[in-house]
């Protein structure tokens, strides 16, 4: 009788245990799913496409760059769809054999933005002191890389800039 | 393992309070009639967890509202499930939580020394029906406003202090950001935290008295049947919840989630319907108008709650037999019954009610666009009903209601008809052979062409190369260059028009580029163009009144048409 009692005991403790991990194994999958949405999911996008920032005219071989702002014709995020948004920033200047040259003013290193100091003539970054020099090639400090450039034209006088993110404190560019 | 698990009893004791809950003795053994509490514990912690990953999309403000449960529903992977599960898991919630009170009443549990703990448990009901009502709202829709306007209408009745009541409890003088935060708030935090407390509390009390077996049992009966909480009654605990998450899963699957209507619209006229459980509070308003409404609306539920709350005060005899006790157990089957049949009677009054019906299948048709335009094209920053502006041609569509429509189109049009259709072959071909129908110039002074007479391929050929110059890409270029000919050649056609685009139309416009967006976009802005109509033309020009992206709109909206099926 003793050992019936047992087995009863034995039986009802797994199957318990059983039902109750299952109940919460299953209620963990819809849930868990949702919460990993995101992941691997481009929930922000814009269109990549040339934005234009300036007339060349502006820029002048030898001047200190210029910060322009690039703004998206449209961002979905997440829900909302909006127009005319601020996706980031550029250094734009013209070196002296007149190419235009963009860089995307987020730090390789952690994403800073980057400023310009007309006293040593180079790009600085306040947060961790990187130094750029003005073709954007690494001179100091914990960055990885030079500064990103960002692809360029001139079209009918008028600058264009695509904006492009990338992802930091790697040797290497890519895409992000 | 058992060395850290040791090591951790040593420091935490936590050995003896598992003990402590799993070996609580049970008299008169295990049983099914005992799995209520554990049934709705189980439903709570459902609701904790998936209201907890549903906040992690949520964004309470009256323009991401919507949009964000939008997106919960229809983008985020599951994310109708969960929202489902929260959604019928408040159903859940009240359906077992009544079943635990029915229970505990027929069962005269509520008796000495057990009082304060039925309170309790009346209160959380209370609880349970705040949730319900600040849930509701959250989503912004149309159901959620409009019904809980009600709610907070009927708050601003209280007497003496109605209207700073309903500012409290609204965020104000009106709808708007603050009452979504509040009822997030509310919803989120504040009733959560009051909910835990008065669970630990109900729960201490519950451990302090024990269970309450049924009353026919002798004591010795009970005592030699008693059998720890664990495993045999966990066991039957965990088959109830089990049932509860297998039924939950299978009405949610089955309704595919919980609904979302239409985003709020505060100029809209909607019918709100509470949840089924408030329906009886709310059939019961149709009988009552004036004063007596207030009163009624406000009375009924304190009164109900001040009978339950004053139940075990009331029928305090120690039998609890409820054969013994039938005067307090009619009272309250009557007011269920009265619950019941007002609930039956709201329900069956809607379904039988055409006219409603009719307005809810808009209603659905209606959240059914907003839905598909938040998934596909997202929603504007200005948020819930602007979501109707990402509508293919929206622009030209509200152009067209406010320029165009008066002449072009409806019985009382004075110009040719614009409608599904227009520029296709079929229309083209209706066209050329009755340019004076009443449908084309027949309400025009532009009544001077002759209805062409071609037959056959001919025909067809004319008919294919007006067509080819709309720029469609279904065009039979062969079949085109035929037309070329014959209207050179083996038609009058070329007496009135030109074909190049360029020539001015002294007789006729000029048909070159005739229907192409481009064209009907300079057409639009100067009818009196000499490519047209010249100083003859009867439309007014619209080159200050419309600005070239409204022309623009308007014209790809046009071109549009001509594939588009009649409505």
């Amino acid at each position: 009788m003793a050992d019936e009692g047992t087995t009863r005991r034995g039986f009802l403790k797994t199957a318990t245990v059983a039902i109750g991990g299952a109940i919460g194994a299953l209620a963990a999958v819809p849930i868990l799913r949702t919460f990993f949405h995101p992941v691997g999911t481009r929930v922000v996008t814009s269109p990549e496409e040339p934005v234009d920032v300036l007339a060349e005219s502006d820029l002048v071989p030898g001047a200190a760059p210029r910060r322009v702002e690039i703004r998206a014709s449209r961002l979905r995020d997440g829900w909302s769809s909006q127009e005319d948004v601020p996706l980031g920033a550029a250094w734009l200047r013209k070196s002296d054999d007149g190419e235009v040259q963009a860089f995307s003013t987020a730090c390789p290193h952690l994403g800073c933005a980057v400023g310009f100091s007309a006293e040593e003539d180079q790009f600085v970054c306040p947060c961790h002191r990187s130094g750029f020099a003005l073709d954007g090639e690494r001179l100091y400090g914990p960055t990885k890389r030079g500064l990103d450039p960002l692809p360029v034209e001139v079209e009918e006088g008028r600058v264009k800039v695509t904006y492009v993110r990338y992802q930091l404190d790697t040797s290497e560019r890519r895409r992000a | 393992m058992k060395t850290i698990l040791d090591w951790l009893d040593d420091r935490t004791g936590y050995r003896q309070i598992v003990r402590g809950f799993l070996d609580e003795p049970i008299p008169g053994g295990a049983s099914f009639a005992y799995v209520f509490g554990s049934a709705l514990t189980f439903a709570l912690v459902l609701q904790f967890v998936t209201g907890i990953f549903l906040a992690v999309y949520y964004s309470p403000s009256t323009s991401a509202a919507w949009a964000s449960v939008a997106y919960i529903e229809d983008q985020v992977p599951l994310g109708w499930f969960v929202r489902g599960l929260h959604h019928h898991g408040a159903s859940a919630l009240i359906i077992i939580a009544g079943l635990h009170m029915l229970q505990t009443a027929v069962w005269g549990a509520y008796k000495r020394p057990r009082e304060l703990n039925w309170i309790v448990g009346v209160l959380m009901m209370a609880l349970l029906l705040a949730f319900a009502l600040t849930g509701y709202l959250l989503p912004w829709d149309q159901t959620g406003y409009w019904a809980t306007q009600v709610a907070t209408q009927i708050a601003g009745a209280t007497p003496l202090m109605g209207q700073q009541l309903q500012e409290l409890i609204q965020g104000g003088n009106e709808y708007g950001n603050l009452t979504l935060t509040r009822f997030y708030a509310i919803h989120v935090f504040i009733l959560p935290a009051a909910m835990i407390a008065l669970f630990v509390l109900h729960l201490y009390l519950f451990r302090r008295h024990g269970v309450t077996p049924k009353w026919n049992k002798s004591k010795q009966e009970l005592e030699r049947r008693q059998e720890p909480f664990w495993p045999a009654q966990l066991f039957r605990d965990v088959v109830a919840m089990a049932v509860v998450f297998a039924v939950l899963v299978g009405v949610n699957v089955y309704s595919h989630g919980a609904s979302l209507d239409a985003p709020a619209d505060p100029s809209s006229s909607f019918d709100a319907r509470p949840e089924w459980y408030l329906r009886a509070p709310f059939q019961m308003l149709q009988y009552f108008s004036g004063v007596m409404e207030d009163i009624a609306a406000l009375g009924a539920p304190v009164v109900i709650g001040a009978v339950l709350i004053a139940l075990p005060f009331v029928d305090r005899g120690p039998d609890r037999n409820p054969r013994k006790r039938l005067p307090y157990l009619g009272a309250l089957a009557a007011v269920l019954g009265v619950v019941g049949a007002l609930t039956v009677v709201s329900i069956v009054q809607d379904a039988g009610d055409d006219e409603y019906q009719e307005r809810l299948a808009k209603a659905a048709e209606s959240a059914e666009e907003a839905r598909r335009l938040a998934r596909e094209k997202g929603v504007p920053p200005a948020g819930g009903t602007a979501v109707f502006t990402m509508a293919e041609h929206y622009e030209a569509k509200t152009l067209w209601s406010q320029h165009c429509e008066s002449c072009h189109a409806g019985d009382e049009r004075e110009a040719p008809k614009i409608e599904p259709g227009y520029n296709s072959r079929a229309w083209i071909a209706d066209f050329l052979r009755a340019p004076n129908d009443a449908r084309f110039f027949g309400l025009t002074d532009h009544s001077g062409m002759d209805p062409v007479e071609l037959e056959g391929e001919e025909f067809d050929a004319i008919v294919e190369l007006v067509y080819a110059e709309t720029g469609a890409d279904d065009v039979d270029e062969e079949l085109a260059e035929l037309g070329r000919e014959v209207f050179t050649d083996s038609s009058d056609c070329w007496q009135c028009h030109s074909i190049d685009g360029e020539t001015e139309g002294d007789l006729g416009p000029n048909l070159g580029g005739r229907g192409t967006a481009e064209m009907l976009a300079d057409f639009i802005a100067e009818p009196g163009h000499d490519l047209w109509f010249g100083s003859d033309a009867e439309m007014p020009a619209f080159y200050d009144t419309l600005s070239a992206d409204d022309r623009r709109h308007l014209a790809e909206w046009i071109v549009h048409l001509r594939d588009a099926e009649p409505e």
